[in-house]
Parts: structure tokens; C-alpha cells; sequence
């Protein structure tokens, strides 16, 4: 399993590809990430709300069936963000190879 | 369990939040169970998939950041510390005056003051913003108010549960800790507010009722504690004792009202300094100012079961009479 560090970040690349196709709510959230990784609720709050913190998403409530929702959006400053998290991906791949390749040689 | 229970229960746990957070936390919560249900899964399946409260809140506590937690209180110059030492240091310099040195002493006026101040700055991460508060006739044992906007008032009810209302929700906070409820007004609140207390109907036996409060009257019309001790600075104050074992009450600006009459057995210790003693049914009684003993009971049952009052007053006066 990834490690919890690494996979903050991972998640956070995750929520924010999500939201790329459209706003949308915690609940569905987690289940379109579920084609990747398993989030629970209570994994899932507080990247949310790190994302608010750090502006790369906006939340506003939608009335459904009778109560209010929380509906997210992702911002320029988050595409931003998963541009550089895509951007590192040769690197990844990279330091990869290279620790397969030390350790095997 | 059903959502009602998971959210109260899971509030509860959040009290180390601030009251936005724990606000946001609750209604992802709530939002995420009903998304569930929407889904298909009956409440209690929706309320089982977040896991437990316990693992619930503990997860939401180690993510939080410090500025998520509930603010430190400070005990500023209005705070309660300013009434306790305020209304003690009236009384005490009274009764210096009236070279009744020992008695404050034995009194331990003092130490029980040091103890609540102990005990309040450990209650510092918890207090509930005032609102719709009431709770179960089981879930409280004992009360503990500090006020000082308005009037206190104990009183009963036809309801069910313990309420708590005040003229200005936002005048109060309040707690509920190992069985006592803590009700206090909010630091530098400005306005004036009123703190009504409402018992159940059907209430067991309460073991004590501690207020401290300062500019405001008490009454105390309820009879199901066993202890009730009352520190007040300029109001009057009511006290209803019935059942109750042991009753303090220390009092400066106001008088103090005891409803006793014949058929009661009690033992008051009392110290007046600026006013008189007067009891109702025993008209015999006139006492000017001073300290002593007023003792009524049946000698043949002897003073064990009795009630034992000990009464402090400076500019006041002590009525025990049959309302």
C-alpha cells in the first residue's frame, strides 16, 4: 500500500482531476475516485478542506431534495496544480527506473 | 444507530473544535449519510458506513489544523474571577470588621474558591455556545453556573428534560462533564440576559446546585438537591431548601430569603454584618447584626437529620419565612 505521504499528495491530484469534468459533491466524488483508489468519508473531508484552504477549490450549497449540499468546483490556481503534478511525471518515472535498476543490477 | 444519535453523539466528541468547524464537520457528515440513503441503504446501514463515533472523531481530531480548534479562554478582568473574588472580598472585609477572623477561616470560603477556579480552567476546550440546550433527565447530576448578566433562576417544570434558556442565546455557553452541567455567560458579553433553568418533572435526587453570580437575583424554587451553596454580589436571594442536606449561602447587596417554616428541622450558622435576622415563625427571634446560631428541631430526633444552613450576608438582611 502507498505510503500515507506520498499518497496525501496523490489524493489530492486525484480529487482535483475529478472535479475537471464538472463541480460536484463529496459523495460522488469518492465514488468516481473508487475507479483508482478507495477514500472514505472521513479520508476524503480533510482534503477537501485543505483544497479550500489553499484556493484550488470553491465550495457553495445547492439546495437537493430538501437540503443544502455542498457542491465543489476546481479553480485556476487547481489546474495549476495538477499541471505540475502531471509536469513530474517523467521524474517519477525516472527515480523509479533508477531504484529498480540499483537494486537489481 | 440512527443519524440523530451519530451526529449528537459525534458533536459531543467535537467539542475541542470551534464551533465552525465542528459545524462543517457535522454537516458533511449528516450530508454524506443522506447521500446514502438517497442511494438506496436504510439510515441505520448510511450511519454504519462512516464507522464508528469514536473512530470517527478521532480521525477528525488528528487531521485538524491548530486553527480548527477552539480558542483558549482567557479568564479576562469581567470573568468570573472578577464575581467570585469580588463578592468574597466584600464579605470577607465585612467580617474582618466584625473580628470574625476564625469563622471565615473554618468557613473555607476561600479554598472552595481556589477548587471551582482549578476545576473551571480544565473545562477551558469545552463550552457549547448557548442555543436549544436541554438534556435527559439521567444525563445530569449536578449544576454549576457562573453568571453575570441578569438574574439566575432554578425552576421547575411539567417538561421532561433539563432546559436551559436565557433571554440572549448568544449571552451563554455551557457543558456537560461527567454528569454536571456548567453553564456560564459568555466572557465580555455586554448585554443583559436572564438564565432560567428548567428541571424535569420527574427529577431524581440532584446532589448539588453551585452558583456564582454577581448583579443579578436568585431563585432557587427548586427542591431536589442535596446540596446548594450560592456566592452573590448585589441581588437578592430565594432559596427554596426542601429536601437539601446542606445549603450555603454567601451574599453581599441583597438580601437572602430561606423558605423555612416551623415544621422544618435545621441548624443555621449565620453572619450578618449591615442588616438583621428574622424568622417568620418565631417571631421571639429578633437579632440585629452579628454571627451565631439559630437552631430548630425536634431534640428528640436530634440535629442528625437536619438541615444545616450557613449563611453570610453584608448589607442584607436573612428572612427565613413561609411564602
Amino acid at each position: 500500500m502507498l505510503d500515507p505521504q506520498m499518497k496525501r499528495g496523490m489524493i489530492d491530484a486525484c480529487v482535483l482531476s475529478v472535479l475537471c469534468r464538472g463541480e460536484s459533491h463529496g459523495y460522488k466524488i469518492i465514488k468516481d475516485l473508487s475507479a483508482c483508489m478507495e477514500v472514505s468519508e472521513s479520508t476524503l473531508y480533510p482534503v477537501l478542506r485543505r483544497l479550500e484552504t489553499a484556493g484550488m477549490l470553491n465550495v457553495h450549497s445547492v439546495e437537493y431534495n430538501g437540503r443544502l449540499r455542498k457542491m465543489y468546483s476546481i479553480t485556476y490556481l487547481g489546474k495549476a496544480h495538477l499541471d505540475e503534478f502531471l509536469a513530474n511525471e517523467d521524474e517519477i518515472l525516472g527515480i523509479y527506473k533508477f531504484v529498480r535498476r540499483q537494486r537489481d543490477e | 444507530m440512527n443519524k440523530r444519535q451519530f451526529l449528537a453523539s459525534l458533536e459531543k466528541k467535537l467539542s475541542k473544535l470551534n464551533n465552525e468547524e465542528r459545524r462543517r464537520q457535522l454537516d458533511y457528515y449528516e450530508e454524506m449519510i443522506n447521500d446514502r440513503i438517497d442511494e438506496g441503504l436504510s439510515e441505520e446501514a448510511a450511519v454504519e458506513r462512516m464507522g464508528t463515533v469514536q473512530g470517527v472523531a478521532a480521525k477528525i481530531l488528528s487531521e485538524a489544523t491548530p486553527e480548527q480548534m477552539a480558542k483558549k479562554k482567557k479568564i479576562g478582568v469581567l470573568g468570573w474571577i472578577g464575581i467570585a473574588l469580588g463578592a468574597i472580598i466584600l464579605i470577607v472585609a465585612a467580617l474582618f470588621i466584625l473580628f470574625m477572623v476564625d469563622r471565615v477561616e473554618e468557613s473555607g470560603i476561600v479554598d472552595e474558591i481556589e477548587d471551582k477556579i482549578e476545576q473551571r480552567l480544565e473545562l477551558n476546550d469545552g463550552w457549547i455556545s448557548g442555543g436549544d440546550a436541554s438534556f435527559g433527565a439521567n444525563e445530569v447530576s449536578a449544576i454549576d453556573i457562573v453568571w453575570s448578566c441578569g438574574d439566575v433562576g432554578i425552576l421547575e417544570s411539567e417538561g421532561r428534560e433539563f432546559a436551559v434558556k436565557s433571554g440572549k442565546d448568544d449571552a451563554f455557553e455551557y457543558q456537560l462533564k461527567d454528569g454536571t452541567l456548567y453553564i456560564e455567560t459568555v466572557e465580555n458579553y455586554a448585554g443583559k440576559s436572564d438564565l432560567k433553568v428548567y428541571l424535569p418533572e420527574d427529577v431524581i435526587q440532584l446532589q448539588s446546585l453551585n452558583i456564582v453570580t454577581s448583579g443579578g437575583k436568585v431563585l432557587v424554587d427548586e427542591e431536589n438537591f442535596r446540596e446548594i451553596s450560592v456566592v452573590s454580589s448585589g441581588g437578592d436571594v430565594r432559596v427554596n431548601p426542601d429536601d437539601a442536606e446542606r445549603i450555603s449561602v454567601t451574599a453581599s447587596g441583597g438580601d437572602v430569603f430561606v423558605e423555612l417554616d416551623e415544621d422544618d428541622a435545621f441548624v443555621m450558622n449565620y453572619a450578618v454584618e449591615g442588616g438583621d435576622i428574622s424568622v417568620g415563625f418565631d417571631r421571639s427571634f429578633v437579632n440585629e447584626s452579628g454571627n451565631g446560631s439559630f437552631a430548630h428541631y425536634d431534640h428528640s430526633l436530634g440535629r442528625a437529620n437536619c438541615l444545616n444552613l450557613n449563611i453570610s450576608v453584608a448589607g442584607g438582611d436573612i428572612k427565613l419565612l413561609d411564602d
